[in-house]
This record gives structure tokens, C-alpha cells and sequence, in this order.
């Protein structure tokens, strides 16, 4: 299946469209951040705090008078970084090992998905917690805590299809030509598992900069000045009241991205499916 | 036989059924039970039976897709179950294998190049330019052109993706090539065509087959020798002409009847086989077919009958036959 096929697919699913147009709206804006921002993302400004949305400052100003609509423009190069390198961290380390299980079966497979159990009894975001606080509490700490926890996720989803992989016969004639076990997994099994991977990608960079947003909001993430949507609303709640705008804008700003990686997610996995294939 | 070049004897794969949390074993499907053959050098050996009965497990456990649980396996003398890793990848080049269904066995996301070049690559076979020129050659030679190298598997018809899977198979120049059912994923029309393919290939680079199928009508167009198989066992082997007009085994007569003729007019006894195909796990004692049997014997129940030649190279394993010829 060519990504042109994939692209005529996705073509027709609006959501999935609209979904794209978000995602790619936000990587613009990180690209570009300081191009598009108005404002310092750090000028302070006490004397002026909490100003409401104006002319100049479309969004307002924050507890500190800062300009929100920078501090969010800037705060997109962050979010999606981390949506990023976690899933780089979560796919790199549960790719391989769902890949392993899944292809030797038996005791290898019984041992990664006994360890896998375990992550999976703890909450995901309970755990990310535990491991901030032992690692120390920084964003670099924060993306390696939802990076590992992502792990199950993609060594549950590689070592199911891996299973139906090894049997199929493209990766017998391998075995019977003389391919290593270690060349079957990365010449066959793994480009044959990128479909699903991307669109597990996709909805894990969600999740992850939900889970980013989350940590930061419990000042276990991006630590103050630096302008993370997380960070901006909870530094922002005890203003709810006098001031709502500085909840509301980095609120809507981080479910808008989501909604959009989440629109994109289902709409790649729709198009990837030969079944869908008309 | 003179030059015998692979010679089975007592091959046993049983896998293991288990439960529980420890996976404790329970019992074994024995997929094959004591198959014993021998191919000479050219020569086509089919292997006929139902679905189930082991035919495709006899082949991947030659090729040491999957391992043995007993029996030995000579390939020119030397021992397939014995070897090294060092060994087996050298064995990998004399003994290929060509699948049955064209569009499994090919890899959705490589090229036809790729494919084709990927035993050239694992074994080191030519390099650059060289590799090019070898692969167009074997593309040629299976009636390909030079224009499909660059396309991928879902570009082509089920008959041109199993000519790709035989170039591939011979892309290492192999002594003996397993062809498990390779023609049964294709049209009528196809199957002929693929059917010739084989055979101008082992005329011009003298190769032996093991055909594994069940179409009996392509088997008896391209087998020197059968073999016939019910559940996990060889039950009659014989020369092709011999099979067909003296069948022993009351199991082969069965799949004989089963042939359609094309003459309406034609009067055709049609042997029903009636009864159960015994469970693999769980076989009766005695002859394994005695469930499904016409001329069951009280001695069928109690001794499973040995494969013996009964002249000419026609091997059963029947009491049957014995007790009559008593």
C-alpha cells in the first residue's frame, strides 16, 4: 500500500482532514514561534497582571502580566517536543521488546510480558509521578517518566501482530533462505508493523502531551518561567475567578491539539486498513 | 535407487498441547508419526493426502523451519537434524521451498528486486552490478521481465507472484526445492502454465521436487513417485503409473475415486470414505484408518501395519494386503 493510496483514503474522511490541518497548524506555529509571536514570552509586567484580551494583547495578560498568546505560541514548541521524544522513547524501547516476545515466544515472552503486567497494574500517571519524583523534578524527566510509561502500550500492540507475522509464509521463505532471526525481525517484521505503529504514534503523542500537561500542572514538568500550557493553567487557576482568560486560553489550546492528533489518529487508521480499500 | 539424495527415515513432529498457568503438558498432536521416504537425484516425489495429515509439516521439518521431535533426515549423506548453525546455513542453499499461497509469501512492502536479491544478500552471493544481472537473469528464466524488478507483490496476478516466490527459491541454486501445494492458490487456467514452468526447470538445471498436494490429477502429470499420506504416516508409496492402476492401500483407492473424469457418460465407481478421521491427539491403536475403512480386519485393531515393499518398488502398509496374498 502506497501513501498515495493512504492519502486518497484520508482524503475522503473530513475529520480526519480537519485533524490534519490542526496538527499541521501547530507544527507551524512551533516552527515559526518566533516569528508569530507578538510579545516576549518572559517580559513581565506586574502593574498591568491579568489584563483582559485586547488589541494588543489578543489573548491578554497573565498573573505577571505576560502575553498569554506568546506564552501559548511558544508553549507549542514544548508540548509538541515532548509528544515527540516520548513517543520516541516509548516506541524505541517497546517496539523492540514486543517485537522479541512476540517472534520467540515461550519463556522469553512469558518473562517481557510478566514485566509488562506489572508497569500495566500501576495507573500510568501514578507511575509517571513515582518516577519524576525519583529522577528529579524537571521537563527532560518529565518526557523520560511518560516515555517509559508509554512502553506497555507499544509492546502490547508489537507483540500481537508480531505473533501473526512470524507464521505468515513471507517470513518462513526468510527463515528458509537463511535470514538471522535478529535480520527477519528488521527486514520483515518490523516495516510490516509500521501501519499500526503510526497510528498508535499518533494518538500516543496525545496522549502524552495530555499526561505532560498533567505533570506540569502538578509542578512535576515544566518548571516556571517557561511557557508550558500545563504550567500556564495551573499557575493560572487561582485567577479563575478575576481572570478567567488565563485558564481558558491554554485549557482550550491544549484539547484543540488533542482533538486534532486524536482526529488524525483515527482517520490514519481507517486509511491504512486494506480492508477500507474500496 | 542409485543416487539417493534425501532419505527420511522415522520423522516424528509432535507439538505439545498445554495448560494451564504452568503450561503443563497434556498430551501431543502428533502432526507426523514415523514418515520414511527416499528421493533420487531428479527425480519428483509427490505427496498426496488430506488436509491435516502432515504433508506441509513433513516439508518445514526438513527444511528445519521447525524442529524434529525424532527421526533422521540425509541429505547426501549427511545428517539435516545434526547440524550446526555453520552447516545450516549451507544447507540453506541446497534446499529451498516454494509456498502455496502467492499472496502470504511475499513480502508487501519489498520490491521485486528485493526479494529476489534477498537469499543473494544472506548468503553473499554476487554483488552490484553482478547481483543486478543475476536477478534479471532469474526473473527471465521464470518468465518475468526486467520491467517488474522495481514494483511491489500487489502489483501482479496470483501466477506471476509464484513465479516471483520460484526465483527466489532458485535464486541460490538449490539441489532440491520443496513445492508445497504451489499451484493450488491458482486459476485452472494458471496452474498449467506453472506446471510447465517446473518441469522445463528441472530439465535445465536438473532439480528434484517434492511435490506436496492434493489435487491428484496435476500430481499424476508431474510425479516420477507418490507417496501417500493419512494422518502423520506414510500409508502406500509407488511409482506414479503403478499408484494409478494398481492402488492397494484402500484410503489411496478412495482419493483414486475422488478424480473427476471429464465424460459425463462414464461409469465411475465413487468410494465413500464413511466414519470419522480419528483426532491426532488421541489415535486408536492399530492401523490408523481402520475407523474410516472398508475392509476393516480384526488384526487392524490390534497392530498398526508396517510400511513393506510388496514388489516393483510399491510400498504399503496395509494388513489388507497380506492377509489376502496369505
Amino acid at each position: 500500500m502506497t501513501w498515495i493510496a493512504v492519502w486518497r483514503q484520508l482524503k475522503r474522511n473530513r475529520l480526519a482532514l480537519l485533524g490534519l490541518v490542526i496538527v499541521a497548524f501547530f507544527i507551524a506555529v512551533a516552527l515559526f514561534a518566533p516569528l508569530l509571536a507578538p510579545h516576549d514570552p518572559l517580559a513581565q509586567s506586574i502593574a498591568r497582571a491579568g489584563e483582559t484580551p485586547s488589541a494588543q494583547h489578543l489573548l491578554g495578560r497573565d498573573e505577571l502580566g505576560r502575553d498569554v498568546l506568546s506564552r501559548l505560541i511558544y508553549g507549542a514548541r514544548i508540548s509538541l517536543t515532548v509528544g515527540l521524544i516520548t513517543v520516541v522513547i516509548g516506541a524505541g524501547i517497546g517496539v523492540p521488546l514486543g517485537a522479541i516476545s512476540g517472534y520467540f515466544g515461550g519463556r522469553t515472552d512469558l518473562v517481557i510480558q510478566r514485566l509488562i503486567d506489572i508497569m500495566l497494574a500501576f495507573p500510568a500517571m501514578l507511575l509517571a509521578i513515582v518516577l519524576v519524583s525519583t529522577l528529579g523534578v524537571n521537563l527532560e524527566n518529565a518526557m523520560i517518566a511518560i516515555g517509559v510509561v508509554s512502553i506497555p502500550v507499544y509492546a502490547r500492540l508489537v507483540r500481537g501482530t508480531t505473533l501473526v507475522l512470524r507464521d505468515i509464509e513471507y517470513v518462513q521463505a526468510a527463515r528458509a533462505i537463511g535470514l538471522s532471526n535478529a535480520g527477519i525481525i528488521v527486514r520483515h517484521i518490523i516495516p510490516n508493523l509500521l501501519s499500526p505503529l503510526i497510528v498508535q504514534s499518533t494518538l500516543q503523542i496525545a496522549t502524552a502531551i495530555l499526561w505532560a500537561a498533567g505533570l506540569s500542572f502538578l509542578g512535576l514538568g515544566a518548571q516556571a518561567p517557561t511557557p508550558e500550557w500545563g504550567a500556564m493553567l495551573s499557575s493560572g487557576r487561582t485567577f479563575i475567578r478575576n481572570a478567567p482568560h488565563i485558564v481558558t486560553f491554554p485549557g482550550l489550546t491544549i484539547m484543540i491539539t488533542v482533538l486534532g492528533l486524536n482526529l488524525l489518529g483515527d482517520g490514519l487508521r481507517d486509511a491504512l486498513d486494506p480492508r477500507m480499500k474500496l | 535407487m542409485s543416487d539417493v539424495l534425501l532419505a527420511v527415515t522415522g520423522l516424528k513432529k509432535y507439538f505439545p498441547l498445554k495448560k494451564g498457568l504452568l503450561g503443563k503438558t497434556y498430551g501431543h498432536v502428533k502432526a507426523v508419526d514415523g514418515v520414511s521416504f527416499a528421493v533420487a537425484k531428479g527425480e519428483t516425489l509427490g505427496i498426496v493426502g488430506e488436509s491435516g495429515c502432515g504433508k506441509s509439516t513433513t516439508a518445514r521439518v526438513i527444511l528445519r523451519l521447525i524442529e524434529p521431535t525424532a527421526g533422521e533426515a540425509l541429505l547426501g549423506g549427511r545428517d539435516i537434524f545434526a547440524m550446526d548453525a555453520r552447516e545450516l546455513r549451507q544447507l540453506r542453499r541446497r534446499m529451498q521451498i516454494v509456498f502455496q499461497d502467492p499472496f502470504a509469501s511475499l513480502d508487501p512492502r519489498m520490491t521485486v528486486a528485493d526479494i529476489v536479491a534477498e537469499p543473494l544478500r544472506v548468503h553473499g552471493i554476487a554483488a552490484g552490478t553482478e547481483r543486478r544481472e543475476l536477478i534479471r537473469d532469474l526473473l527471465r528464466t521464470v518468465g518475468l521481465s526486467d520491467a517488474h524488478m522495481g514494483r511491489h507483490p500487489h502489483e501482479f496476478s496470483g501466477g506471476q507472484r509464484q513465479r516471483i516466490g520460484i526465483a527466489r527459491a532458485l535464486s541460490v541454486k538449490p539441489e532440491l526445492l520443496f513445492l508445497d501445494e504451489p499451484v493450488s492458490a491458482l486459476d485452472v487456467s494458471i496452474q498449467s502454465q506453472i506446471v510447465n514452468l517446473f518441469q522445463d526447470l528441472q530439465q535445465r538445471y536438473g532439480l528434484t521436487y517434492i511435490f506436496i498436494a492434493h489435487d491428484l490429477a496435476v500430481v499424476k502429470h508431474i510425479c516420477d513417485r507418490i507417496a501417500v499420506m493419512y494422518l502423520g504416516r506414510v500409508v502406500e508409496t509407488a511409482a506414479t503409473a503403478e499408484l494409478f492402476t494398481r492402488p492397494l492401500h484402500p484410503y489411496t483407492q478412495a482419493l483414486l475415486s475422488a478424480i473427476p473424469v471429464p465424460d459425463p457418460d462414464a461409469a465411475q465407481e465413487r468410494i465413500l470414505l464413511a466414519g470419522d478421521v480419528p483426532n491426532p491427539v488421541d489415535l486408536p491403536p492399530g492401523c490408523r484408518f481402520q475407523t474410516r475403512c472398508r475392509f476393516k480386519l480384526p488384526v487392524c485393531a490390534a497392530a498398526e501395519p508396517e510400511l513393506t515393499d510388496v514388489g516393483n518398488g510399491h510400498c504399503l502398509a496395509c494388513h489388507l494386503h497380506r492377509v489376502s496374498s496369505n
